[in-house]
């Protein structure tokens, strides 16, 4: 095994570009326990450009590189984002473990990805030539699959700055640290003279990627709040068909189903 | 307070602090080769060829036709193949064995194995099942009778879980050859059992096979007889091979192949009058053994000779079998077959007080064993029973009875509940086995610089052994702790004083060591070698019959309350812990700090077995082996806990000690059954209550 | 060749960059602290501090060590910090079989060494990534409680 360590993005791409058949290595809690076969590993962890976090106007951007501990501590994180990172594994992880790789995990219970759903959030891809973003959603394609060749690296991700007057987040896992979710629930939503005017919601781990339908939160954008209650139905049936879980060894696809709706209606409920 | 209950540093607190401990992983041998084991894939299955690829030198097969001796594993008795010869009955059976010098190369090694199988129709389930093991029975009064004239039976069903050790070190051995003689070093509670089933498996005279214990992280049972296999498959290995071989499985082996708790399904039956008494009960266990007996027969012993819990019931029927599936093999756990039982004894009385219309306090303090009772086996609480004074302090603690009523009636998303769970064990060996079976043997040595050392058998698996066997001897000779040592266990230096189990080594192991440490303060000359021998004397009871299950099953029993208070979350189907009180007697506490390590230990493991520690078995294969997948409570799943021992001392344990280890698991598991039921208004019958399961519940009729 | 400092002394070693931090403490540096309990970082007995952080040495790649500062039991337990631990640990009785204490000792010290007088809950928080089967954890809780009390100024 040949470890390649860069030290600059720029350095980073040149060399992926050279070594292609190279795995990229981040915060590896999750490649040091599946050890895929692999002949060259490239190190990402000494890359400052991506453990920056900035803004400008309209975006905040966190690099890949930024573990889980790094985001808690910073003030341009969205709270709704370090909601979830709390519930992350434990300390021990939470140092090492970065965004990019729960990210690249594409895993459908990666505890990040329903709010970066939920939230619009994109993301930068970068090789030799060029710079790509992608919204999230076309960046996973599946588990473990990614909308990254092999010449690319993730740079950052690009959250556009929004307020929402109504967070709620919700991760059931089988314990209260070192647990994997079983499904978890995100949902924002903004009201303007009682009229709901901004509504996202995800869910993860029901599917095989994280579930967010566009349609249907548009479906109810300018309703009276007031009317929510008599929608609810209408609205956990419209997601019927996409909340498809599966039973495994962590939980049951009727649970999940279960609390996934339940959420679904207490955050519905909730709004004001 | 006795002096001697007052907290000291334990014996081997520094060394484990600051990692110097050695445990078997930490044991560097050089030249050792590193062994793993090529396990069936197939649950039950004819081995109709093994395709092995020509092996570099240096590394080696090793299967049953390098066994000297006897190809099986020596437990209670002896069924299991150290490595399987033409069958396999199990996922995750040993076929055969690789070791060399590069570990990754064993494991390709391994992997490039083809055993080409046949497969047979196997059995997963204990509803499956046909065939058993063992089967016992026995009764007091009239129970026939007591059915007969009952005027209402109440039947029930109840069904628990497996529950996995999960100690946090996994099992390993090493083994080496030293002029025709065989040492093994392990992680294990019983080196004179490792020992026993190495001489069986390699023919060889007992002078032969020396056993080392290394410092164990934790067992609870999981290292009762386990670790006898991996010695016997690395003696045989040594022995062929004539180098050092080192075999320590991995988490996901470890779990995939060792014993568990037993799932079991229990049937309860109470006949009651016409004003509501209990005047009879039926009992009938089923115990899921796996595909090999190993210990389940004495655990099913203890499964029924606790199944009426603490309660005296005049006319009693219990009968129980250990079933035959092609699973893993089960065995020993803290509690041994108690667990279960206790839970659904428990769980009856409760629903039986809510059919009537009492409270299930109310209902079960009308049952509460005295002393001078006569027992479920026909023996005698020849002591005191002190669960009035329990009761009590746990009242006072947990303001059981006052909650008990407020958390009625309610709605809402977040509920609350309470339960409350007596429970008993009996200490050591059942009936007359330690007398006719074990026959213990300690010795004290006075060396000739004035110091202590005890020999004995018996290992510190975390439990304070090391600590609490040296201060019954300091006490006794009131010299500082400091000038009595007892190191691992090694078999060539120490007697057979038992094997670590069933809650003794304190209570007959300590007062054997009382007993020498007195005749040694009699005898003391100083400044020279002296050995005190001392054997086992059995106490008076009265007589056990093994035929019948009659007589008294226990020299003595220690005894239990737990209370515990729960908030359930209806939307998620999930808890939280609200309260956890604990209030025991096991005689006279021998260090007060112990003691309570002991109680948070196993309350926190028994709130795990009632909630989150699910694992199941797909086919044959565990589908949760692994500590991500096997949910044992982290430090945010607890809460701060109340406990509390009464003073009772035991005339035959050391100072008045009996046993502690086991019985401080059995209660929150059906106190916290009881909680959920209270908080969600529905009945339980089963454990592990998991999320999932609570859910589909509620979903059968009752409205959240 | 992997440069970093174990235990405050320079080291270099040549590996495969791949080798877990784990394996390398305890086969090449004969250092026997950190323990395998899962080998998938799950119950933290390996976990030692890196550059000021608790992180389970079966997680971290040697390769991804560049000039890092490791501290293990075996170091820490030359420390003044440590003292006051050992001596809280016994008279709480927060070791059992000792597995998991190297582990456990290696997250009182990330905690107590950015949070001196912690909660309860912060405690709670700090080692809920370190597994102990023995103890129910309310006694360990209750040793670092005590060690943030009796080692003021230490930390």
């Amino acid at each position: 095994m040949v470890g390649l360590y860069p030290k600059y993005l720029e350095e980073a791409v040149e060399m992926k570009y050279a070594h292609k058949e190279a795995k990229l290595y981040a915060g590896g809690t999750d490649w040091m326990v599946r050890h895929a076969e692999c002949n060259q590993l490239l190190f990402l962890n000494q890359i400052q450009e991506l453990k920056v976090i900035n803004e400008d106007t309209d975006n905040i951007y966190i690099g890949s590189g930024c573990t889980y501990f790094e985001l808690l501590n910073n003030d341009l994180v969205p709270e709704i984002l370090k909601e979830a990172i709390r519930g992350i594994a434990a300390p021990a992880i939470k140092n090492i473990g970065t965004i990019g790789g729960n990210i690249c995990n594409a895993s459908p219970a990666g505890d990040t990805l329903p709010i970066l759903y939920a939230l619009g959030a994109k993301v930068e891809v970068i090789s030799v030539d060029k710079n790509k973003i992608f919204p999230i959603e076309d960046f996973i394609l599946g588990v473990r699959k990614l909308l990254l060749n092999d010449t690319e690296i993730l740079k950052r991700i690009i959250i556009q700055k929004h307020e929402f007057s109504n967070t709620y987040y919700q991760k059931v896992g089988a314990r209260k640290s070192q647990a994997l979710s079983k499904a978890s629930f995100v949902g924002l939503a903004n009201i303007q003279e009682g009229k709901l005017v901004d509504l996202r919601i995800a869910f993860g781990s029901v599917a095989s990627t994280i579930i967010r339908v566009k349609q249907i939160e548009e479906k109810y954008i300018d309703i009276n709040i007031k009317e929510l209650p008599s929608h609810i139905g209408e609205i956990k049936a419209d997601y019927d068909s996409y909340i498809i879980p599966i039973d495994d060894q962590r939980s049951t696809a009727s649970y999940r189903k279960a609390v996934c709706m339940n959420l679904l209606e207490d955050f519905l409920r909730k709004l004001k | 307070m006795h002096k001697i209950s007052q907290p000291v540093i334990k014996k081997d607190h520094i060394e484990k602090m600051s990692g110097d401990a050695k445990y078997i992983a930490d044991i560097k041998i050089d030249d050792i080769l590193h062994a793993k084991i090529l396990r069936s894939t197939k649950a039950h299955a004819r081995i109709v060829e093994i395709k092995i690829p020509k092996l570099e030198d240096g590394y080696y097969i090793v299967d049953y036709k390098d066994i000297p001796g006897e190809n099986v594993l020596k437990v209670v008795t002896s069924e299991q193949p150290i490595f399987a010869e033409e069958e396999v009955n199990f996922i995750g059976e040993a076929i055969l064995l690789v070791a060399g010098k590069d570990e990754a190369r064993v494991q390709e090694i391994i992997h490039s194995i083809e055993v080409v199988y046949e497969e047979e129709k196997a059995i997963y389930t204990l509803e499956d099942a046909t065939e058993f093991t063992s089967e016992y029975g026995y009764k007091k009064g009239e129970a026939e009778k007591a059915f007969e004239h009952a005027a209402k039976v109440i039947e029930e069903t109840f069904d628990t879980g497996y529950q996995e050790q999960a100690y946090i070190e996994p099992q390993g051995v090493i083994g080496y050859l030293q002029d025709n003689k065989v040492t093994i070093l392990g992680s294990m509670q019983c080196p004179y059992y490792v020992k026993a089933a190495v001489v069986q498996v390699m023919g060889y005279e007992e002078n032969q096979v020396q056993i080392i214990q290394t410092t164990t992280g934790g067992g609870f049972g999981g290292k009762e007889d386990y670790p006898s296999m991996l010695g016997c498959q690395v003696a045989i290995a040594t022995a062929k091979i004539k180098k050092p071989i080192r075999l320590i499985l991995n988490r996901r082996e470890d779990m995939a192949v060792t014993p568990k708790r037993h799932p079991a399904h229990l049937v309860y039956r109470a006949a009651l009058d016409k004003e509501n008494n209990i005047i009879g009960m039926d009992v009938e266990i089923k115990l899921d053994g796996g595909a090999y007996a190993g210990l389940s027969s004495v655990v099913l012993q203890r499964s029924l000779i606790t199944a009426t819990g603490v309660y005296l019931i005049p006319n009693i029927k219990i009968h129980g079998k250990v079933m035959t599936t092609n699973t893993v093999p089960n065995g020993a756990f803290r509690g041994f077959g108690a667990p279960q039982s206790l839970f659904a004894i428990e769980t009856f009385m409760v629903h039986l007080a809510n059919k009537i219309g009492l409270t299930p306090l109310e209902f079960k303090e009308k049952y509460l064993y005295k002393q001078g009772d006569i027992t479920a086996t026909s023996g005698k609480l020849q002591f005191p029973v002190k669960l009035p004074e329990m009761l009590h302090n746990i009242e006072d603690m947990s303001l059981y009875k006052r909650k008990k009523e407020q958390y009625t009636n309610q709605s809402g998303r977040y509920r609350k509940g309470i339960g409350m769970a007596f429970f008993l064990h009996g200490c050591g060996f059942t009936g007359s086995a330690e007398r006719d079976l074990i026959k213990s043997v300690v010795k004290l040595v006075k060396h000739e610089d004035n110091t202590l050392e005890i020999l004995s058998s018996n290992t510190d698996i975390g439990q304070g052994l090391k600590t609490t066997l040296c201060k019954v001897v300091a006490e006794v000779l009131e010299i500082p702790l400091s000038q009595v040592k007892f190191i691992n266990p090694d078999t060539d230096r120490v007697p057979n004083s038992g094997p670590t189990v069933a809650s003794r080594s304190l209570m007959i192991v300590g007062k054997l060591l009382e007993r020498a440490a007195k005749r040694l303060r009699d005898n003391w000359i100083l400044n020279k070698y002296q050995v005190i021998e001392e054997h086992y004397k059995q106490p008076y009871m009265i007589p056990w019959d093994s035929n019948t299950f009659s007589g008294d099953a226990y020299p003595t029993y220690s005894w239990g309350i737990n209370v515990v208070e729960v908030e359930v979350d209806t939307m998620l189907a999930t808890t939280n812990l609200l309260g956890v009180w604990g209030v025991y007697d096991v005689g006279t506490v021998i260090d007060q700090t112990i003691m309570k390590g002991q109680m948070e230990g196993g309350m926190l493991q028994g709130l795990g077995y009632a909630s989150m520690e699910k694992m199941e078995n797909l086919e044959g294969v565990i589908r949760q082996a692994s500590i991500t997948d096997y949910t044992i409570p982290t430090a945010k799943d607890t809460i701060p806990f109340e406990t509390a021992c009464i003073d009772n001392p035991y005339e035959d344990g050391p100072f008045g000690a009996k046993g502690a280890g086991e019985l401080t698991i059995l209660g929150t598991a059906p106190a916290y059954i009881e909680a959920v039921e209270q908080a969600v208004g529905i009945g339980i019958n089963c454990i592990p209550l998991t999320p999932e399961k609570l859910l589909k519940l509620e979903k059968g009729g009752f409205q959240l | 060749m992997i440069n970093f400092f174990l235990n405050e002394e320079n080291v270099q070693i040549d590996c495969d960059p791949s080798f877990r931090l784990l394996d390398i403490l305890r086969d090449k540096f004969q250092l026997m602290g950190p323990k395998e309990g899962c080998g998938e970082g799950e119950c933290g007995a390996c976990a030692v501090i890196i550059d000021g952080k608790l992180i389970n040495s079966c997680l971290v790649a040697m390769g991804s060590l560049n000039n890092s500062k490791v501290i293990t039991i075996e170091g820490y337990s030359k420390t003044d910090r440590y003292k006051v631990l050992e001596r809280t640990f016994a008279e709480a009785g927060a070791v059992q079989c000792g597995f998991c204490t190297p582990g456990m000792i290696m997250a009182a010290e990330a905690l107590l060494s950015v949070n001196a007088n912690p909660t309860v809950e912060d405690i709670r928080e700090a080692i809920s990534g370190n597994l102990c089967r023995c103890t129910g954890y309310n006694m360990i809780i209750n040793a670092i409680k005590l060690a943030a009390e009796q080692g003021v100024g230490l930390w």
